[in-house]
């Protein structure tokens, strides 16, 4: 529809392979920036082995699967929301993106109740952190209780971007859902649909790798 | 605009290979493997397998020109020369320590018969920290 | 008489909102040029004040902590908010579209949301200076930065991050741009060198700036959160901290490089009236730097702590990295070879550039090579080293484009007399300014020191001379350029007959860059063959206005003298 092809396009096909491109090209800059985050936790994890374990331990493994498993299923949802916009099928693409921002929310919930733990459990890296032995009261000072701090405040970084990489995914999201329910989208243009699932597919492959990393460690 | 895309049977065995995969990786990390690297090294082949799935199919990757393939292969290209050259400095300290210097700072210090100038009191460096034992600041 | 002067992307609509919320990436151009012209001399305010500092050995001009803040926000200003976006914000964005034959970018509205991230970040440094200053030096080493330090280090942290986005975002632009909108007929092979710059120097920004991003915000982590993962007190490594800052620091002096390179290329080209040679040669070689300049970062950690392994293993990849950039300097002096050589200004700092960009280049060989570097590390050797390449290089390349192009974006020609003697000056200047830092730097003096040993006081006064002559210099082209904006002379579409796609527009340009797409189907530089001498059409254009009186800057062209 030429409606949608902007003026320094020559045609939709064009624009559609452009946004397509760019928006890989920014999953790539992702890409470096969590590549960071990966090198400090492998560096970490490499000197300290048994600091990793016990600061594992300490994570729930039960809600992380579940986090995990409600992320697959939401890229799932993106995943047949792009193919209903191919297929003109409006109701379908809006419920679908309606799930997707579900389960994300979900996800987030879930999440926001595990850091909830943490402070109370008094794991949150900084000036309250404290890691309790039951037998051993000096633990606390000892070097692999600030380790096990190490551990967390890696937790708490790596979790914590991805968690914002959600919640910017989610308003983008919104935004989609807005323009999908007023008809924006069907088979000859869909791109911001396609191209926002490609930034949520991003996020969800940056999970299943931060699931095993952080939570089965021990 | 005519995509190529996947099949609606398509989405839904990746997804179901998925999930199987996630039931696997967790068994598999209750099962203690004779080196700990082991494990680990299972659990990220795992992850990135699942990886691949995703980027083939739900990102539509299988469908795209050579050049998108090309941009994703540089992205993780990337990510592991900077883990693995960051890596390569960790991995290799304690390789090669500085040896003590063969040469007396006596016999090169002629200026002064005495011998070796000490640094002043003030700029003495701090006790060396104890071995192994990180001292907490605060 | 007047003329109607023709719609053109400046007079196309007067309106501040017209400028603040355009789409066109000749206007978002000019905003980036203000925007760095301005930072550019805060930054040189900075040496100007240290420079004063360092004429005496004692600290007697400010207390070191303020001349800490000094360097600091010297090199701050000028690299994240000069130099990276330079050449590319300025010239890349002006004629990155034009040269393929393009109406415009990719993404318009990213390229302008690209200005505002850009003048947000750059606002935030200027309030972290006000507010205080930084004085970890532009490098934020931990756990200077993250634990100790007083000043403001999250500020001033926050708004190179912000910078940061400004830089991906450009770049991710220009990757689009160039695979998807070439005009019919603009192979690759086809491209200007220029465009094979920008390209590359986009492939840098896109996989760098991120990992600087993630090592500027843990580093605020850490101090505002107290997620220590550079505390030793808790296992971490200070060292990570310097890892990741390099891996994109590193190969952020190749995205202050490239462009100045794809600049230098089109200088030579042009005023050698020749096509440059060993074209696929310099188009890979860009290539190669991008690629090999993310595998050396670890050169700047020799005596940092890094294991004497790791420090091998870099030494000996850096090594490799001048290869690209040397078969470059080769492939411009073969272009020079039987050239028909014009000393026009931008061909004066062009060849500035090959000299003092090679000079700076070689020092870089001494400092990679490990043995060396333990002795002159953290002296003004290093200092000496990287001036020459980013100011004798770059800064010199990007007022060679400025000059290049100045016609083109701006419809009149600046007085060529004032350009010559300015480009001079700032050769002088320059190389009094820093020839003495190599001397001093060998001879032992570290940098960032306002206080030093009195034997170095003559070479330092000699530096601090230089930098007054240099400071000169680059007041004049800011005032000759403005000026001719209103008194240079109208400069027509390609006053200098060059070859590209940009050149066959009318100066300025209209706002939609060609009228109808242009069709390629000659190769890049497709200069006429010199051997009889009339091939050289540029020195028949310059004989033309010279008989016609063309030539005095003010002068507007004559009526033709009928002979009798």
């Amino acid at each position: 529809m030429n409606a949608h092809v902007a003026h320094h396009f020559d045609n939709a096909e064009q624009q559609f392979a452009t946004a397509n491109l760019g928006m890989w090209l920014f999953l790539v800059t992702e890409v470096m920036f969590f590549s960071g985050l990966f090198a400090a936790y492998t560096i970490y994890r490499y000197l300290y082995p048994e600091a990793f374990h016990e600061g594992s331990r300490h994570l729930d493994i039960v809600l992380g699967t579940i986090n995990t498993t409600v992320l697959l299923l939401s890229s799932l949802t993106v995943a047949l929301s792009v193919r209903a916009a191919q297929l003109n099928r409006r109701k379908q693409l809006v419920w679908l993106l309606v799930a997707t921002i579900a389960l994300g929310a979900v996800f987030l919930v879930i999440k926001g109740v595990e850091y909830g733990h943490k402070f109370e459990e008094g794991l949150v890296p900084g000036s309250s952190f404290e890691l309790r032995h039951p037998h051993d009261e000096t633990f606390a000072n000892s070097s692999r209780a600030r380790q096990v701090e190490l551990f967390f405040a890696v937790y708490f970084a790596m979790t914590g971007f991805h968690a914002l990489h959600m919640v910017i995914g989610l308003g983008i999201f919104i935004t989609v859902l807005v323009l999908a329910i007023r008809g924006t989208f069907h088979s000859e243009y869909y791109t911001p649909v396609e191209v926002t699932g490609l930034y949520w597919h991003f996020v969800d492959i940056v999970w299943v790798f931060l699931f095993p990393l952080l939570y089965l460690v021990a | 605009m005519k995509e190529e895309h996947p099949s609606l049977a398509t989405y839904w065995i990746v997804f179901a290979v998925l999930v199987a995969l996630l039931v696997v990786t967790v068994l598999v990390a209750e099962i203690k493997l004779p080196e700990d690297w082991m494990n680990l090294a299972l659990a990220m082949l795992i992850a990135a397998f699942k990886a691949v799935l995703i980027v083939l199919f739900f990102m539509h990757l299988w469908y795209r020109t050579a050049i998108i393939r090309i941009v994703a292969v540089a992205g993780v290209l990337w990510a592991f020369i900077g883990a693995s050259l960051t890596l390569a400095d960790y991995f290799t300290r304690g390789w090669h320590e500085a040896e003590q210097p063969r040469v007396s700072v006596e016999s090169v210090d002629r200026e002064t018969a005495q011998g070796p100038r000490k640094p002043p009191a003030a700029l003495e460096p701090p006790p060396a920290p104890t071995e192994g034992q990180i001292q907490p600041q605060h | 008489m007047a003329e109607t002067v023709p719609r053109n992307y400046l007079n196309a609509d007067y309106s501040i909102w017209s400028w603040f919320l355009t789409k066109d990436h000749k206007r978002i151009a000019i905003l980036y040029l203000i925007s760095i012209t301005l930072f550019f001399f805060v930054g040189g305010a900075a040496a100007v004040l240290f420079r004063l500092e360092l004429m005496t050995p004692k600290g007697d001009l400010v207390i070191s902590e303020n001349y800490n803040k000094l360097f600091t926000l010297h090199g701050i200003i000028m690299v994240f908010f000069f130099l990276i976006p330079s050449i590319p914000a300025v010239l890349g964005n002006f004629f990155l579209p034009m040269m393929i034959g393009a109406r415009d970018l990719a993404f318009p509205k990213l390229n302008l949301l690209s200005w505002y991230v850009f003048m947000i970040g750059g606002i935030i440094s200027i309030v972290a200076i006000l507010a205080g200053g930084v004085d970890t030096g532009w490098t934020f080493y931990t756990p200077y930065s993250s634990t100790y330090a007083n000043s403001q280090v999250l500020l001033a942290a926050v708004g190179a991050f912000i910078a940061g986005f400004s830089s991906i975002m450009t770049g991710l632009n220009f990757i689009a741009t160039t695979h998807t909108m070439r005009a019919p007929g603009m192979t690759w092979f086809r491209l200007p060198l220029f465009v094979w710059a920008m390209y590359a120097t986009s492939l840098i920004i896109l996989l760098g700036t991120p990992v600087l991003a993630i090592a500027i915000v843990l580093v605020g982590l850490e101090r505002f959160f107290h997620l220590g993962i550079f505390d030793p007190a808790l296992g971490g490594d200070p060292l990570l901290f310097q890892h990741l800052f390099w891996f994109y620091s590193h190969p952020a002096v190749y995205i202050m490089l490239i462009p100045a390179q794809g600049v230098v290329s089109e200088i030579i080209a042009c005023f050698s009236r020749k096509r440059v040679f060993g074209y696929a040669f310099i188009a890979f070689s860009s290539l190669a730097i991008a690629v090999l300049g993310f595998l050396v970062w670890g050169h700047h950690m020799f005596v940092s702590g890094q294991s004497a392994t790791a420090g091998m293993i870099f030494s000996f990849l850096s090594m490799f990295v001048a290869v690209p950039s040397a078969v470059k300097v080769f492939n411009w002096t073969a272009t020079l070879y039987k050239g028909s050589i014009h000393f026009d200004t931008p061909m004066l700092y062009a060849l500035g550039f090959i000299g003092l960009f090679t000079m700076g280049g070689l020092t870089g060989i001494f400092l990679a090579t490990l043995a060396v570097d333990v002795h002159v590390h953290d002296t003004y050797f290093v200092v000496a080293h990287f001036h020459y390449i980013m100011v004798g290089g770059s800064v010199m390349a990007y007022l060679g484009g400025i000059h290049y192009w100045w016609p083109k974006m701006t419809g009149k020609r600046y007085p060529e007399s004032w350009g010559r003697i300015s480009a001079i000056l700032i050769f002088v200047g320059f190389n009094l300014t820093f020839f003495p830092q190599f001397i001093l730097g060998y001879l032992g003096m570290p940098r960032r020191y306002h206080f030093y040993a009195d034997e170095f006081q003559v070479l330092n006064v000699m530096s601090s001379a230089g930098a007054s002559i240099l400071g000169i210099g680059y007041v004049f082209p800011l005032c000759y350029l403005l000026w001719s904006l209103r008194y240079g002379r109208p400069a027509g579409d390609n006053p200098w007959l060059a070859t590209g796609l940009e050149w066959t527009t009318p100066s300025p340009p209209p706002t939609s860059n060609f009228l109808e797409t242009p069709i390629v189907r000659e190769p890049a530089y497709n200069y006429p063959p010199l051997g009889d001498g009339e091939g050289d059409t540029l020195r028949q254009e310059k004989i033309r206005r010279r008989r016609q009186g063309e030539w005095h800057p003010t002068q507007p062209p004559r009526e033709k003298v009928t002979t009798p």
